[in-house]
Order: structure tokens, then sequence, then C-alpha cells
């Protein structure tokens, strides 16, 4: 049997709990042993991307150290798989050995959506929505960690949904972490694209694998009252089981 | 060129504020941008790939061994007739500018697009020694009539409308109002034809210099480019120490990438090299050609191994149409010669980074810069390193706010655990109770996250984190009640 | 700064103490038989095939913006330059000095329809100033090429006596005409040619080189595209033999 840990990312396990929810509710229906190693907190990001490497570097140890044991690291975000994957091992550079764990442990650190189509080969999990779907590529996840067709299988493999593409899908939604506060007005007229291509779309939910993207993006729709749902992908593929709703762009 | 760089802020809100400015930059996403992603489709993705590592490799050997190559360049173009010159910073290459141009007796000099020139504020210089200068390619034309700088490095004229250059030559050149673009181009030709045919002096950039054969390589559509380097009796190159590679072969590798990465050509119009001056028996040509190479801080990029592959740019811009920044807040914005995301690199470390320290943070790290740059600069990592050294990096160069260290301090005191995570989130919770209407909040009083809620909703901090409810519901498996 | 200190800056940022030794970069390492081998490869490789290679010059050539003509024979070419300076309405035309104006009876052939042409050379006009002065004032200029490319479509010029740079760029048509023997295939094949001639030479590139790959042309003005800016507006790709 598959044992996978959930390194749930701090914004999830935070903001956005449900998305943890349904990854561990998801993984455990596809038939993989999940855990989550307690005391995690997150992956340094946001220190990192502003520049404050030595405030990172704890937190990677620290997810050297809870996952070292784990057969597999699961990461519901793009941004933070890369951050993991990518940094993290960089912020050793003054240690060899652990730049060497480091290493080897991001070799057996997946995002979400990678991990379901690249290491379980699955596509279609048994989920069913009705209505079009659209999906939003975030940046790191497409183009860091390379993933440009695993979410778009598996949300097509939903029963139900009508997958439509996106206009322009890979452009930035123009969150960039930080970014989004120091230059708040670029930030959102980045979105403003982004937002005419949900609605161009006709698409009844939004999709992406990383909740910072979707935290931007679905706060812009609720303060326009735009009707699609915002969700995580998991949340998708978790559906239609009962449980907490999936954030969207009324309510939630 | 004088910097603006700590000017950001403002002048991007300028820009965003700018609706044709915003219209012109929208079209460089189906302008320059799609006619890159046709012409790389014509070649093929692989070819593409191919050439793109192809011309890194030329890139990391030359700049790995750029003294070599330097001296293998100037002693060619020497055996060649030429002059060459080394300025050490932008102030050195106009001396040696101004001092050819007074020693020959220049008045009027055409020039053709040169980055560097601009670094040095050629012009200007030129104009106070008496010399008149007048800027050839049809952008540079318009931003000196304007009385502006470069807003875009291959279109520097691009956040124009036609209404407004119609305006501009009317008002400066007397030419009839309301004109279309192909007059408006007609009557730049004919204005300018007068300039080259009277001019002393031409001076041009160089996209690339061919140490073996000293050769100097002009990539051109306008045909400014060939007067300039043909008709006045004096040619002056100027260059920035990057731009030499070491074989005639290497050529064919980065004319296949740069017309296709800037403008989506399959080749320019014009491509010109020009090894020396005229000879004996050539029916014309300059009499004298001068090579300046300029340094201007591009050691200090080449110094930190993380910052040297900006020097590998061969200034397409291809990075500055596929950026989401650029596309809103423009050249300008970026206060220097060099904008979008090369310029978020190269700026800051060749006019000082504590005075440009607003431009690594101009970006959200998305990567498309990287995706679309033929050499496959890797522009965000250096954005990070810069980052780093503002935040954390040696004294002279820390420029963070104190408030911001300390509040990343405190961050990383909050999430070191789990414990003290769950502290804060208590804390959080509970100050956030006034301003939560439905599960969101739509205004927060203060800074940093009040210039959030200013264009978005936030969501509430719900009662339980993930752990709590993995504490509750979650620890048995396979898939407990309710769940 | 002088050259050693400017240098010895570079050293020192590339953290290089003492001499450098020379690189290694094979392309700089082939030396002139080798390079003759290269050209002979060249050659070997594009004998034969002409005639496809034409075609994909055409071809290239056409979508580049140029008007391309492939004459039948010496003497249609011929007929299709006295067309097109009638209907250019040119009345002064000038041309280089390159070889195939000596197989081409094309002087006489525009004299009789009442089209002056002078050779672009100072030996004919007399003076820098007055050659100057006749191109600035054609209608149209014509020339041969060195070599043409077909992958980017493309005409080479090498300036020397009789083929000065401006006839090809002052007037605001220029004819191209080029010899079948002279289309080669990519940029990297007449790379290697010219390094060839470089080397037998002794290190010498010529002075200049000209690659031309259709009209002026620029999209300065809200990426709008403009052909004709300040080089020729139309160019013509004219094919013989």
């Amino acid at each position: 049997m598959i044992k996978a840990s959930l390194f749930a990312t701090c914004l999830v396990d935070q903001v956005y709990p449900q998305v943890g929810v349904s990854t561990v509710r998801l993984l455990r229906r596809l038939g993989v042993d999940v855990d989550f190693p307690t005391g995690q907190t997150c992956c340094g990001q946001p220190a990192f991307n502003t520049g404050y490497a030595s405030q990172a570097r704890p937190l990677a140890l620290r997810w050297l150290e809870l996952f070292q044991q784990s057969q597999y690291v699961v990461v519901p975000s793009g941004s933070c798989a890369a951050m993991l994957k990518i940094h993290a091992p960089e912020l050793f550079a003054d240690d060899p050995a652990l730049v060497a764990r480091a290493r080897d442990l991001a070799s057996r650190t997946y995002e979400l959506s990678q991990f379901l189509v690249d290491v379980l080969h699955v596509t279609d999990v048994g989920a069913t929505f009705q209505g079009k779907v659209t999906y939003h590529p975030a940046c790191h996840l497409l183009r860091d960690l390379r993933a440009t067709t695993q979410a778009q299988r598996l949300i097509q493999s939903v029963r139900g949904a009508q997958y439509v593409e996106l206009p322009n899908a890979e452009e930035c939604c123009g969150f960039g972490g930080t970014f989004a506060v120091k230059y708040p007005d670029i930030s959102t007229a980045i979105l403003e694209g982004k937002l005419q291509a949900i609605e161009a779309s006709g698409a009844d939910a939004v999709v992406a694998c990383d909740m910072g993207c979707l935290m931007h993006i679905g706060g812009a729709m609720s303060r326009r009252g735009m009707k699609a749902k915002v969700m995580h992908l998991v949340e998708l593929l978790d559906a239609p089981h009962p449980g907490l709703p999936p954030q969207g762009g009324k309510g939630g | 060129m004088q910097s603006h760089t700590q000017e950001f802020p403002k002048l991007a809100a300028r820009a965003l504020d700018n609706d044709q400015v915003q219209q012109a930059l929208e079209g460089l996403r189906t302008g320059f941008d799609q006619a890159r992603r046709r012409a790389i489709a014509e070649i093929t993705p692989e070819r593409w790939e191919e050439l793109r590592a192809q011309a890194r490799a030329i890139k990391e050997h030359t700049i790995a061994n750029l003294d070599y190559y330097l001296a293998m360049l100037a002693d060619s173009v020497e055996r060649n007739g030429g002059h060459v010159h080394f300025a050490s910073d932008s102030q050195e290459a106009t001396d040696i500018v101004l001092e050819i141009a007074l020693r020959n007796g220049v008045k009027l000099a055409v020039k053709g697009k040169s980055m560097v020139s601009e670094e040095m504020a050629l012009n200007h210089a030129l104009a106070e020694a008496g010399v008149e200068a007048v800027e050839t390619d049809l952008g540079e034309y318009i931003i000196q009539l304007a009385g502006e700088t470069p807003f875009h490095l291959v279109a520097p004229a691009i956040h124009k409308s036609k209404e407004e250059v119609s305006a501009l030559f009317h008002e400066k050149l007397g030419t009839p109002e309301e004109a279309d673009i192909p007059s408006l181009t007609r009557m730049a030709r004919e204005t300018l034809r007068q300039k080259f045919l009277a001019a002393d002096m031409g001076v041009s950039g160089v996209n690339f210099a061919v140490a073996e054969t000293g050769t100097v390589c002009i990539v051109t559509n306008e045909g400014n480019g060939r007067m300039s380097t043909s008709l006045p009796r004096i040619h002056v190159a100027l260059m920035g120490m990057e731009k030499v590679v070491p074989a005639l072969e290497d050529l064919a590798v980065f004319y296949r990438l740069l017309p296709r990465a800037a403008t989506g050509q399959r080749a320019t119009s014009y491509f010109t090299l020009v090894s020396s001056p005229r000879r004996v028996d050539d029916e014309d040509g300059p009499e004298e050609f001068h090579l300046v190479i300029m340094d201007n801080g591009r050691s200090r990029l080449l110094a930190d191994p993380a910052l040297r592959e900006a020097l590998y740019c061969i200034r397409c811009a291809a990075c500055l149409n596929a950026c989401p920044v650029y596309r809103k807040v423009g050249g300008h914005a970026y206060g220097w010669v060099y904008p979008g995301p090369i310029g978020a690199v190269v700026t800051p470390v060749l006019v000082g980074l504590p005075q440009a320290k607003d431009l690594p943070f101009a970006s959200t790290l998305c990567g498309a810069c990287r995706d679309v740059c033929p050499v496959s600069i890797d522009i965000p990592r250096m954005l990070l390193h810069l980052r780093w050294q503002l935040a954390e990096g040696p004294r002279g160069q820390r420029k963070a706010s104190s408030t911001e260290r300390f509040a990343f301090k405190a961050w990383g005191r909050v999430f070191r655990n789990e414990q003290s995570l769950a502290r804060g989130r208590s804390l959080a919770r509970l100050l956030q109770r006034p301003f939560v209407r439905g599960g969101r909040i739509r205004r927060l009083p203060l800074p940093p996250l009040s210039r959030w809620t200013r264009g978005r909703d936030l969501p509430a901090l719900p009662k339980r984190s993930f752990h709590q409810v993995w504490k509750d519901d979650l620890t048995s498996g396979p898939f407990p009640e309710g769940h | 700064m002088d050259q050693s200190a400017f240098l010895q800056s570079i050293r020192t940022a590339l953290g290089k103490s003492g001499d450098s030794l020379a690189p290694d970069y094979a392309p700089l390492h082939v030396q002139a038989d080798a390079q003759r081998q290269k050209a002979a490869a060249i050659e070997a490789r594009v004998a034969g095939r002409r005639a496809e290679l034409l075609s994909r010059l055409a071809d290239v050539a056409a979508r580049q913006g140029w008007h391309v003509y492939r004459a039948a024979s010496d003497a249609d070419a011929v007929a299709y330059l006295v067309r097109l300076a009638k209907e250019k309405g040119a009345r002064n035309v000038v041309r280089s000095a390159h070889g195939v104006f000596r197989r081409l009876p094309l002087d006489a052939a525009l004299a009789q329809e009442g089209v002056q042409v002078t050779e672009a050379a100072v030996g004919q006009t007399g003076s820098q100033e007055q050659l100057r002065e006749v191109m600035a004032n054609a209608d149209m200029g014509i020339t041969g090429v060195d070599y043409a490319v077909a992958e980017t479509g493309s005409v080479v010029l090498a300036p020397r006596q009789g083929v000065s740079r401006l006839v090809s760029l002052l007037p605001p048509v220029h004819v191209a005409i080029v010899e079948s023997e002279q289309v080669h295939e990519s940029l990297d094949d007449v790379f290697a040619l010219r390094r060839l001639a470089f080397l037998q030479g002794g290190g010498d590139m010529g002075s200049y080189l000209s690659f031309i790959s259709g009209p002026s042309r620029t999209a300065d003005i809200e990426q709008t595209i403009v052909v004709g800016v300040h080089g020729p507006v139309e160019v013509h790709l004219v094919v013989v033999g």
C-alpha cells in the first residue's frame, strides 16, 4: 500500500482546512495510507521570496525532519511544492549532508495533481460535478514543476463536468505572494485579465492547484459578485461527497 | 541617463492610470508576443530549444572567458584599421565620443539605436558640445522629439498612439495634423534622409561583435543602421562589453534567435557586418571606424556568479512582451535604460541596488520571462538573489526597512512550530472579529492587509485549523463518519 | 581606461589570477585547409540541388516581402527589368558592377527606353559627391549579389570596387539579380565560406557585408508594419540561369 504524508501548507492549514480534508479523503478513497505529521507549519516561501532566506531555512529543516520517514510527501500547492523541491535544498548549501537529504526528500515530494497522475496513475477518481469547469494553471506548477496536463486530465474525467479552456490560461493571475500587498494596484490590474478570461470562458467553476492564486482570484470575484465557484482542484475531485462546502464565489 | 528608479511606485501608478499606455501595452501580447510564438512554431519548438541551448553554450563560454575574447576582438579590429577604445563607465565613453567628434569637427551626428548610448545620455552631451545628434530609428526619433526616454527595448515609442505621434510631428516638424501611420513614416524618411546625407558622424549600437574577425554586427529593419554606417565619414560603434562572440559561425545561431524572439521575424530586413573602415577601392564607406567597449557596471554582474547570466542577454525584449508586470506598468516605470524583467536585474546592479530597491520586487516570479528568453536566462532566480541581498545581504546593500525585517523575524518565530502558530492564530481570530461578515473580510484598516482589501475580499480564518480538524476527525482512517 | 587595466578588471571579476590560458573553442581551431574542406563539402551538398534551393529561396524571399521573378532566360530577366523600370516611371537607374551585368545586356535595353543607367562607381561618376548625388536621385538601384541564402530569403553583398553600399540602399526600389550558382542553403554555409575567404586572405574580412532580407520596414508606431522607412520601399529578386 502506498503511504503518503500530507504537507498541508500554511494557507490550507490556517485558512482553507477543507482543502486538506478533501485531500485526505480523496487519497484514502484511492487506497493511499495518508498521515499528517503534526507540528508542520510552512514551507518558508513568504520569507524566502521576500529575501529572508535565514527565516526560511529553519522551516525547510523542519520539513526535512518531520517528513524524513515519508514514502511520499503530497502538497496541495504548486508554489509550496516548488519551494520544497527546488529552493529548500539550496538553503542548505553550507551543509552537503543536508543538501543530499533534502534532494532525496524533494524527489519524493509531489504536488497533488502530479502525484495523482504521475505516481498513482489515476485520472478518473470517480468524482461528479454538473457544470462547466475551467482551469487556471498556477505559474510555479506550470513552469517550475512543468505540470502541463495533469490537472486538465483529472478535470476532464469528472463525470458531468464540461471542461472549458480558459483564454490566455498561462498568464499569471497577479498574486505573486507578497507582491499582492507590496504592489496591490499592479496586482489587481493583472488580475483584471484573468477575471475577464474567467467570464469569457462561461465557466461555472474555476479550479486551480494553488490557494494563493485562488484566494486572490476568489477574493476579487466575491467582491464583484461574480457567479462562478472558486475551488481547489481537490475539492472538485472530492465532490460530491458531503462535508465542508467548497470555497465559493458567493458564500462559503 | 539619470535614473528615476526610486520613483517606481509613482511612475507605475501613473502608467496604470493612463488608458493609452494600457492599450498599447495590451497590444504587445497580441502583437510582438504572438508574432514570436508564430515564428517559433514555424521552425518547431524542438528546433527552437536546440538553438536556445546552442546560444546559451556560446554565451556561457564567452562570458567565462570575456577578457580573452575582448583582447582578440580589439586585436582584430585594430588589425583591420579600426580604433578600439575601452571605457570603464559611461562618462569615459562619452568623453571618448566627444573627443572623436570635436577632433574631427563634427557638426551633425546621426544615431542608430543603441541602449549603451542611452546609458551615456550621449545626445545630451553632444548637444552641450555643439554637435547636433539626431536619432534615426523611427521609435527613437519620436521619443527624441518628445523629450522622453525609451519605453521598450526594441520599439521605444510603442506607448504612443498615432494621434500622439501625429500631433508631435505637427508641433516639431510642421507636418500636417492628423496624419496616418504610413504618412508619418514617410515624413520621417524625408526629414531624416537629409540628415543622413549631411552627417559627419554615424553612431551605431552593436548587437554582436565577432572576436576572430573583428566584425561588429547590427540587426535592423529600417535601413538607418546601414545609412549611418555608410554615409558619414566617421563611424562610431558603441558596445556593451558582453556583446562579443568568438566566431563568425556563432552569428548564425544568434541571428536565428534574435529576430524571432524580438518581433517574430524569420530575418530582419538588414543584418550588417562592419569589419573595417572603407578600403581604398571601396566606392563608399566611412574613413574612420571606432569601437567603444563599455563596462559601466557590467563587471559587477560578471563578478557575482549568481548574476553573471544577465550578461547573456541579447536585448530581444521577449521578456518585456511576456511579463505581466511590464505589460501593466510599461518602460518608464523602471526609471532607467533597461525596463522589464531583464531591467529589474540589470538596472539595480548598474545604478545601485539601494536606489532601485523596488525593481527586484516588481515581479510575481511567474517565470514567463525565463520561458521566452532565447538564451534561457533564469531571471526569477536572479530577482530572488537581489531580494536576498536587499534583505540579508552585505551591509551596503541591505535596504529592507527595519519594520519589514522585524516583521519577518516575528513571522519566523510564530511559524517556528505548530504551538506558536496556534497561539498566533488565536490572536488573529480575535482581531479579525470586528471585520468578518458572512465568512469574509471586506476591509482591514492597516497595511499590509489593507492593501489587499482595497480590491479583494479576504477569507476569514475559520474556527478550526486543519491541524485541529485532523486531530478531531481524521486521525482514524480510512474514512471516518461524516466525511 | 587602457586596455590592460580594463581586461584586468574583468579577470578580477571572473576570479582569474595570472594569465588566462587560451580557452578551447573548436570553431576557432579550424585552419585554412580544414575550412577549405568544409567549403568543398558545402558545395558538394548543394550541387545537384540547385533547383530545390532556388525554389526555397523564391518561397522564403516572397514571404519576406521580395517581389520574386524567376527568369526563364537572360533575355527574360532583362525584359522584366525593362518592364519594371517602365512601370515605376524610372528615368535614372544606378547599378553595381557585379559580374552578372557582363552577361545581361541591361544597359542597352534600358537606354532604348530612355532610361539613364549609371554604374555606381566613383570611376564612372567622377567624384564621391557626384556618385552620391546620382544615387540619391536614382529611381531604382540594380545589383548583382555575392550570395543568396534560401533559409532567410536573403541576398548578401560585399561592398568593394564597383559595388557601392548605397546602390541597394538609397533608391526607393532595389533589384537584386541572383545567379543560380550563388544560392546557398543556410546562414552557416555563407559564414563558412566567408571564413574561408577570411583565412585565405590572411585574416581579411573585407570592410562590410550586407545581408538584405526584404524591404525596409518598421513597426515602431502602434506595432503597425509600414514598409519603406529609410531604405528601399520595394525590393525585387530576379533569379537567372
